[in-house]
């Protein structure tokens, strides 16, 4: 098969992953944190060292601020959840997922919170000046960037929304960023990054990360209570991190595969594999771009954007064109609304969706060949 | 005699055991005595020659106590 739906999930993961989740499984007996045996200590170690390596990977100086959850979903649903009170007004871009639109629905209905989505052009880049005035307008408690289209592929200028948003917090959702752009915390202040260790970081499913900007915990409820491992004698969830927002046995395998996932990235080198994926994405475009029946979304200038490319085939639905190129071709592709239909309203393709092309480290160049000969193919015979 | 450092979780124990062992010290991590704390966790124990160096950690590494290891029993010490 050719596995192009690269930004639902990596596949296939490396080596060393597949080795280090197999190695907790085999070879580790005890739960970090929990119990002082040989094995919990070895646990404990494992989620020490992932912490400290994730910690460095994004910049953040103090590996206590990172905190490990399910996935991206979670860490959203964590910051949404816990920092936003009744009443507050909330800006996001109209490029939101899921993850956090649906919450901010949930919010809205149950805390009254006043939701502003910015508007996006049609790219799906956030239009600066509107966002300017939405921030100027009245206070916002706070500010919900995506970072990276799940849709598109659309980067949003991080540097400019992080110089215009003032005192407003900004939470980001880098679930299509990590592992494919850098993310310094150090250079680039925001007060929550999240995102998943299944996706560009090659872990597994189940992991991801939240990682809190030093005193923006205190106004934080978790979104969880429980078990720790520490403070026992009290009923009260401890104040410290990341203890504060992590309960119940963490998922060992999954945290090891995080950290070898992001070790695998750092031993080729993020940009290169950046390159590989975008250079992916580019012959790809360069090869349908001109069939007068396939229509293309997103940024056309490419430097603002990954290695994700939306269309749609004029006269075919997204999923009947997605059923061929499985069935006949052997192709694995994402249709319809991936998950987010404010984005596919901002870029004019909703509500059918489009046909989601993601391209990753692992793709080969005949296997980008073969999906742009069969996707003409397609569009041929429409 | 050995002193007993007690942290908040693991995951301070571990830091602050890094952070010692880049000083040259020798930390080494002990079940916390059931006698110290009913806590399940695990302490770091130091040759209490040593203990002075703890001083130099970062803030955030502070030990939360710290407990001197008598043959009559442990003994809180009020600071490092």
């Amino acid at each position: 098969m050719i596995y192009l739906d690269q930004a639902a999930t990596s596949f296939p993961k490396p080596n060393e992953v597949v080795e280090a989740v197999a190695r907790t499984l085999r070879n580790v007996p005890g739960s970090p944190g929990r119990s002082a045996h040989k094995g919990a200590l070895e646990a404990s170690r494992i989620v020490f060292e992932a912490r400290e390596g994730i910690a460095s990977f994004i910049g953040a100086g103090d590996s206590s601020r990172v905190i490990f959850t399910s996935g991206a979903t979670e860490a959203l649903n964590l910051v949404l959840q816990g920092f936003l009170r009744e009443g507050d007004r909330v800006l996001a871009t109209g490029m939101e997922h899921n993850a956090v639109a649906r919450v901010l629905e949930a919010l809205r209905r149950e805390r009254n919170i006043e939701v502003v989505y910015l508007p996006c052009d049609e790219e799906g880049s956030l239009k600066l000046d509107e966002c300017e005035k939405a921030l100027r307008e009245r206070p916002a408690r706070l500010f919900c960037l995506n970072l990276v289209s799940n849709v598109t592929g659309t980067i949003q200028p991080l540097h400019e929304i992080v110089a215009l948003r003032g005192e407003t917090p900004l939470l980001v959702d880098a679930a299509q960023a990590a592992g494919h752009l850098p993310l310094d915390v150090s250079a680039l202040p925001v007060e929550f990054l999240a995102f998943s260790g299944h996706k560009g970081l090659f872990g597994p499913p189940g992991v991801g990360v939240l990682y809190i900007r030093e005193g923006f915990e205190k106004d934080l409820r978790p979104l969880k209570f429980g078990g720790t491992g520490s403070r026992s004698e009290s009923l009260e969830q401890p104040e410290f991190l990341p203890d504060r927002f992590e309960c119940g046995t963490p998922n060992l395998p999954g945290i090891a595969g995080l950290a070898a996932g992001i070790d695998f990235i750092q031993k080729i080198g993020l940009m290169r594999l950046h390159r590989h994926e975008t250079a992916l994405a580019d012959i790809f475009l360069e090869k349908i771009r001109s069939h007068p029946r396939v229509k293309i979304y997103g940024p056309k200038d490419r430097v603002k954007a990954t290695a994700i490319v939306s269309l749609n085939i004029e006269g075919l639905s997204p999923s009947e064109v997605a059923r061929q190129l499985d069935e006949e071709f052997d192709i694995a592709v994402r249709p319809g609304l991936h998950c987010a239909p404010l984005a596919h309203q901002t870029i004019g393709s909703f509500p059918q969706g489009t046909v989601r092309f993601s391209f990753g480290y692992f793709n080969r160049l005949a296997e980008v060949e073969k999906a742009a000969e069969a996707l003409l193919a397609i569009a041929e015979r429409a | 005699m050995k002193v007993i450092c007690l942290f908040p979780s693991i995951h301070f124990v571990l830091k602050a055991e890094k952070a010692l062992k880049a000083r040259g010290l020798k930390p080494k991590l002990i079940p916390v005595p059931k006698e110290i704390s009913s806590d399940c966790g695990m302490a770091i124990e130091l040759a209490r020659e040593d203990l002075p160096r703890v001083g130099d950690l970062p803030s955030e590494l502070k030990p939360e106590a710290f407990y001197l290891r008598t043959p009559q029993g442990y003994q809180k010490l009020l600071d490092s």
